[in-house]
């Protein structure tokens, strides 16, 4: 049974039409890449599904519940997305701390996390301080916050270095493997074809395609070969 | 409602902006209370016996603008620095996460009050003794004039969170109470001598008791600007109830 099930999303912004009418679901034990051109929704869908964004029409749910209805969310779904992070003029333990009093989890689940994702020396300095990569980090760090069962990751390898990225990697395998749901949204398709399970590609809003990796990929043709033919009247109508 | 509002009182006791407006509302208390002890004027030398004029000087001044900047800091921060996003993800029902800032916005408020209140009080008893004087005013007469001004902040400070939250923007949150305050206010005293009293800034000032000829009375005026306060955090509340934030 999945975990995630977007049915029949539709949101607009005046005229425009930001997601048309998509529906998809990632599964639990499994790594689900959402992937799309530059304004094909994806953001915006993952807004809805966090019950950050208000769809038109159709809805988002997780576990079978709207963000809105979850009774512990933090411990059901955790996200990183682009737009959101810590206040620079807060410690990253600081940040982390505000957000573990919000969703009732304790000192020790900070410093836990802070530790998952390396971060435990510096988290007594100023956000401002840290590099691009420290900060994804951090982010991560805040997802992982609630021990949840789904993740939300929108470009968590941004501004990772190579290590960074295999460290991540792993994480979300593990995490996977432990009957944990990933959805995650990224433009470095190497990255995803080393990564996902399935894939939900996504233009103007629509499903494009969906499906396990290997019924888009294969030794004969990448993912990105792939990607780029299903996203061509996307990105050529850009 | 317990863990998000220590949550909010985290996030507002480990960011600097907070502290350096309450610091500077202090500052200003300190000085106004200096200057009027040492300023050589009539009211100076009244201090020495006037029981009036010693309630000018250890009444908390007129400083609600600082814990309406303080309200608004607290509705715009998240926004200004997307901290909205995690902290919405935490708690995505909305309209608990606005009660939460409420009360600590309240809360704030009253802190302002009892720091520049301190301040007054301290600084002027200080100050009167330094100068040999003896004190005309009894403990309750001073007591009310903090709890007066407790009232004005508390309500001043949810003002702000009510506009912050309309508005989203900080600067906007900030600048468009300030215009408010310097040009519309004086405005309206001259335009409508009569109805101003019942905009927040006459309230305000029948609260302070600094304008002689107010129609109504003190508890009335604080009712009125409680009301005021309550309509714009309900205001804001609905709004950013129903907003999109990404």
């Amino acid at each position: 049974m999945p975990t995630i099930t977007v049915e029949g999303v539709t949101k607009r912004y005046g005229a425009t039409v930001a997601v048309d009418d998509l529906s998809f679901t990632a599964a639990p034990g499994r790594i689900t890449g959402f992937l799309g051109p530059n304004g094909a929704g994806k953001t915006t869908t993952l807004g809805v599904l966090l019950g950050l964004v208000r769809a038109d029409a159709g809805v988002a749910r997780i576990n079978g519940h709207t963000m809105r209805e979850l009774a512990d969310p933090a411990g059901t779904v955790g996200a990183l997305l682009e737009h959101g992070g810590p206040h620079p003029g807060r410690t990253g333990r600081n940040h982390l701390r505000a957000l573990a009093l919000a969703s009732g989890r304790d000192r020790g689940r900070v410093e836990t996390v802070l530790g998952l994702v390396g971060l435990t020396e510096p988290a007594d300095k100023r956000v401002a301080g840290y590099s691009l990569g420290m900060r994804q980090r951090l982010g991560i760090a805040a997802a992982l916050l609630g021990d949840p069962q789904v993740m939300v990751l929108d470009e968590p390898a941004n501004g990772l270095d190579p290590a960074g990225m295999r460290w991540l990697r792993g994480l979300l395998r593990g995490f996977a493997d432990e009957g944990g749901t990933v959805l995650l949204s990224s433009h470095v398709l190497a990255e995803v074809a080393q990564t996902v399970d399935d894939v939900v590609v996504i233009g103007h809003g629509r499903c494009l395609a969906a499906g396990p990796i290997g019924e888009l990929a294969d030794a004969d043709r990448s993912l990105e070969d792939a990607y780029l033919d299903l996203t061509a009247d996307a990105t050529a109508m850009r | 409602m317990g863990p998000l509002l220590r949550s909010e009182t985290h996030k507002m006791t480990t960011i600097r902006a907070p502290w350096l407006v309450l610091g500077a509302a202090v500052a200003l208390q300190a000085a106004a209370s200096v200057l009027l002890v040492l300023g050589g004027t009539a009211l100076s030398e009244g201090l020495r016996h006037d029981a009036a004029a010693q309630r000018m000087l250890l009444d908390p001044g007129d400083l609600a603008i600082f814990a309406l900047v303080l309200g608004a800091l607290v509705a715009t921060t998240d926004h200004r620095h997307d901290t909205i996003v995690p902290t919405l993800l935490a708690t995505p029902r909305r309209l608990q996460v606005v009660g939460a800032k409420a009360v600590v916005t309240a809360g704030l408020g009253l802190l302002t009050a009892l720091a520049v209140g301190g301040t007054a009080v301290t600084l002027g008893l200080g100050l009167l003794a330094l100068d040999g004087a003896s004190l005309a005013l009894g403990a309750g007469e001073v007591a009310e004039g903090w709890a007066r001004a407790a009232t004005v902040m508390v309500a001043c400070a949810l003002l702000g969170l009510g506009i912050g939250a309309l508005l989203r923007n900080q600067v906007a949150a900030i600048v468009v109470p300030l215009v408010a305050l310097a040009v519309l206010a004086p405005l309206a005293q001259f335009a409508m001598p009569d109805a101003h009293w019942f905009l927040p800034t006459g309230l305000e000032q029948i609260l302070l008791e600094r304008q002689a000829g107010a129609p109504i009375g003190a508890a009335l005026a604080a009712g009125l600007l409680a009301a005021y306060a309550a309509g714009a955090v309900i205001a804001g509340g609905a709004v950013m109830a129903r907003r999109d934030v990404v």
